[in-house]
């Protein structure tokens, strides 16, 4: 792979003295460690870590910016994330801070959808940061930056468009999924009309990531005039840019349908097979460069003898359940391997819940391990004849549901 | 399908137009992607997570040999439950005479035709694959329990540490019927397979005819199974196969034997005029040639039928335990009648043969004889197991469970549900509600038979028979 030759390469073609490239090269290429290689560091080897997410990415190429021309060049520190996102770039005897320095990501799969990532994220490193987010929305936050705003007000005009706080910024979406789902809605929204309206805006002897600059710079300029919080269809139709009706339709679509998925029992699987249906109708409409979502839903629906594409993309969203089911049980499949709970207290009471809610409480009606185990309990003062969960619930004592509580939360 | 059940295939055909929300259509283009509902059946939306999840097994540190013999709901159940909660040290060995299972749940769905026996089958692969579970496939002839072996029909002989039995039932002669009247001409087809198909075979043929089906005195598999029965078999003949046809519903028992006000409005309202519901009957004999039914009403007066076709459901006991039989054998069935074996419901260890655990429809516990409740059995039982292998006592205070949906058209559906928790006084398992409590407490059944339901009969079947083999 390219990114593989340009980082192995690193040493050879470095922009620092001779004697420095040895310890480089095991910082780069050695995956960790590596200090003791170093003949003289300059400086402590260092680690910037952290993780990256529109849905995490895995096999991503990260590198550090050094000369902040926005491409990876030989000698700047580079690594891939792994499985779930996450990546470690060592860099060390580097002669100025890389605090400030741009953290760029591009590539790699797209682990909600199993698609490949045509996106490119960014985030300026604090120095020796663990746990640095790069995200749609860090990159946006730069964007602003790049507008001239300070980083702090940037970050207060992001959180303030979207609804957010700026810790949310710098949150993993995906960790804060339960509490805060709009962090998540919101960037894959964005990012999935940025894709969109990068290829519709990408001229000749254009690069798609330079488009994508265009764009994220252009919904810059169009965040830091406003204020107050819109929604981010709108946020993308104020784009100066070509088809941003499209932009706007997909980013409202994308948004409606996940925040509708996120309440179903599917819960964040049903999340997933949502936006693989988006993704399959943004690259539609970008091979086809017939930016019209309507007519595209409408296409996949008659090859594949469904209704679900369109009825997802319809602003009309009375009838979501039914197509978010139907998307949800055709594309919602992963293989997840669960473990078993450490402590075996409340095991066999809570294997009463598994026949409808799959072995150890993963799924059937609907997921009931870790935090909405407890919502259980809602169902002690309903009608028992009016609904099965409820007459099922009141036939425990409360200390039995407690026990049962106590394990799914495991 | 056979070539003479053209009818029941186009008009499945049209059931499942009018109810596929995504057509299989949806498959080829997207190649690689997996598909969430594994079973293939046509009607179910949701998503199905546990046949795509891997359990790690527990690290318990025990090591033992189990072997379980059936391979229905409880038998499937413990065995994986046994490798998930007892970890890889014990070896579980599961003996099957059949490749694979065939659900009950669900298979009246097979008589109207809007569900083929196909989507009913379930393999051993996965327990095995994802559990470790040994699968033998052969049938037991007899239990050496001071040796602590079970003989089986190739001639091994498999040493256990602890035995459990879950051999589901075998149908007694009655009403004049002997085993071949089952297999040909009057089917009860109360373990689906070859008579359910030959029963929808028959139903197919009929014209503005008269079914007459019998129900056993109980207890017998599956409460609601007969009267949800009779409702499918209504619809479907009132709808396809002329106006003028009945139901009679002849019931060896004094009332209808759960959801009695649901079943109630189903016979007396929805399916008005089509099915004759007659409770307390008597004497009932069934010449399999000429189908004629005769018996004495509730107060004694001898009747006669003449139907098209008739469905007897006769009396069960658990398989093996009838006279010469190897359950028997090994003095397990030691009800009063001889049909059961009786069990201590902590441990469902039998009360006649230390070593030796009875679980699902063979047992005699207390608990319904039904598909849910054996797999909590199971579960109960496995739990037991472990406990026991780690020197320790079972829990003290187990629950069960029973929850089931049952179509009342070919697009409504009811639901019964109930909790049992464990009476040390009386040490037997009692129905509970509100907050555990067992005064006055009886199973609930759903105000309202709806298309919901019908609905969220699949998710229940799928993700029970998830919990069960997958």
């Amino acid at each position: 792979m390219t990114t593989d030759r340009l980082t192995r390469g690193a040493g050879t073609h470095g922009l620092l003295a001779s004697a420095l490239a040895a310890a480089f090269l095991a910082a780069c290429g050695g995956g960790g460690g590596g200090g003791g290689t170093a003949a003289a560091p300059a400086g402590p080897a260092t680690v910037l870590s952290g993780v990256a997410v529109d849905g995490y990415l895995k096999g991503a190429t990260v590198f550090l910016d050094l000369n902040g021309n926005g491409l990876q060049d030989a000698g700047e520190p580079s690594a891939v994330t792994n499985d779930s996102g996450r990546y470690s770039l060592s860099y060390s005897g580097l002669a100025d801070s890389v605090a400030g320095k741009m953290i760029v990501v591009t590539g790699g799969i797209d682990t909600d959808t199993g698609y490949a990532f045509g996106g490119r994220l960014t985030t300026r490193a604090e120095q020796a940061a663990s746990g640095q987010v790069v995200s749609p929305l860090t990159t946006l936050v730069d964007a602003l930056v790049a507008q001239g705003l300070t980083i702090d007000a940037a970050r207060s005009r992001l959180a303030a468009a979207l609804g957010l706080s700026v810790t949310d910024l710098a949150t993993d979406p995906l960790a804060a999924l339960a509490n805060q789902p709009a962090i998540y809605t919101q960037q894959v929204a964005l990012q999935r009309s940025i894709q969109l309206l990068a290829t519709a805006n990408t001229g000749d002897g254009d690069s798609a990531y330079a488009a994508q600059r265009r764009i994220v710079d252009a919904l810059a300029v169009a965040i830091k005039s406003g204020t107050g919080q819109v929604s981010v269809g709108t946020l993308v139709s104020q784009i100066n840019a070509t088809n941003t009706a499209a932009g706007r339709q997909l980013a409202d679509a994308v948004h409606d349908a996940l925040e509708a998925a996120l309440k179903t029992p599917g819960g964040h699987q049903s999340a997933k097979a949502v936006l693989k249906a988006m993704d399959q109708m943004r690259t539609r409409m970008e091979n086809t460069r017939n930016y019209n979502l309507g007519t595209t839903a409408s296409q996949l629906d008659t090859e594949h003898g469904t209704t679900a594409f369109a009825r997802l993309t319809n602003s009309d969203h009375s009838d979501d359940d039914d197509a978010i089911n139907s998307v949800t049980r055709q594309l919602g499949s992963t293989t997840s391997a669960i473990s078993q709970p450490a402590s075996t207290s409340g095991r066999l009471l809570a294997s009463n819940c598994f026949q409808c809610h799959g072995t150890g409480g993963v799924g059937g009606f609907e997921s009931i391990r870790g935090s909405d185990a407890a919502e259980v309990k809602e169902y002690l003062g309903k009608p028992a004849g009016d609904d099965i969960m409820a007459a099922h619930a009141q036939g425990y004592t409360s200390a039995q549901l407690d026990a049962i509580i106590a394990y799914l939360k495991q | 399908m056979k070539s003479d059940n053209n009818t029941l295939k186009s008009r499945r055909r049209l059931v499942l137009l009018a109810t596929a929300a995504l057509g299989a259509g949806l498959v080829p283009s997207l190649g690689r992607l997996a598909f969430a509902d594994s079973d293939g059946d046509d009607d179910d939306n949701h998503y199905e997570e546990s046949a795509n999840s891997s359990f790690t097994l527990a690290n318990t540190g025990l090591n033992a040999k189990i072997v379980v013999v059936g391979g229905g709901m409880a038998g499937a159940t413990l065995a994986k439950y046994l490798r998930l909660w007892g970890g890889s040290g014990v070896a579980v060995t599961l003996v099957e005479p059949n490749a694979s299972y065939t659900s009950n749940i669900m298979s009246n769905l097979v008589l109207s035709g809007s569900r083929s026996l196909s989507t009913l089958g379930y393999g051993y692969a996965s327990l095995a694959a994802k559990f470790g579970v040994t699968v033998k496939q052969a049938f037991v002839t007899g239990i050496d329990s001071t040796a602590k072996a079970v003989l089986l029909s190739d001639g091994t002989r498999l040493p256990y540490d602890r035995l459990v039995l879950a051999p589901g039932v075998e149908f007694m002669n009655a009403y004049g019927l002997t085993q071949s009247d089952y297999a040909g001409t009057t089917p009860h087809a109360w373990q689906a397979g070859p008579q359910t198909a030959e029963l929808a075979r028959q139903l197919a043929g009929m014209s503005n005819g008269t079914f007459v089906m019998t129900i056993p005195k109980a207890p017998y598999r599956c409460p609601p199974g007969p009267y949800e029965r009779a409702c499918i078999v209504a619809d479907y003949l009132k709808t396809y196969r002329g106006a003028a046809s009945k139901v009679i519903v002849l019931d060896e028992n004094a009332s209808i034997q759960a959801e009695r006000e649901t079943f109630t409005t189903a016979f007396g309202v929805t399916h008005a005029g089509v099915v004759q519901y007659e409770a307390g009957v008597t004497g009932i004999t069934i010449d399999p040639v000429t189908k004629i039914v005769s018996y004495l009403d509730a107060v004694g007066t001898p009747r006669t039928i003449n139907a098209q076709v008739v469905n007897p459901i006769p009396p069960h006991r658990a398989t093996g335990s009838s006279a010469g039989g190897w359950l028997a054998g090994a003095g397990l069935n030691n009800s009063a009648d001889g049909r059961w074996c009786v069990v201590d419901v902590l441990s469902y260890e039998s009360t006649a043969v230390p070593g030796i655990h009875v679980i699902g429809d063979a047992a005699s516990c207390g608990l319904p004889k039904a598909g849910h409740v054996a797999n909590q059995e199971a579960k109960i039982c496995a739990d037991a197991i472990v406990r026991m292998l780690a020197g320790q006592q079972p829990d003290p205070a187990p629950v069960a469970n029973s929850a089931c949906y049952s179509p009342i058209t070919a697009s409504t559906a009811s639901w019964l549900t109930a909790v049992y928790q464990y009476d040390a006084v009386n040490r037997k398992m009692v129905v509970a509600a509100n907050g555990g409590n067992p005064l006055g407490a009886a199973p609930t059944s759903s105000a309202t038979v709806s298309n919901k339901n019908y609905r969220n009969m699949s998710t229940w079947f799928n993700t029970l028979m998830g919990d069960s083999f997958a």
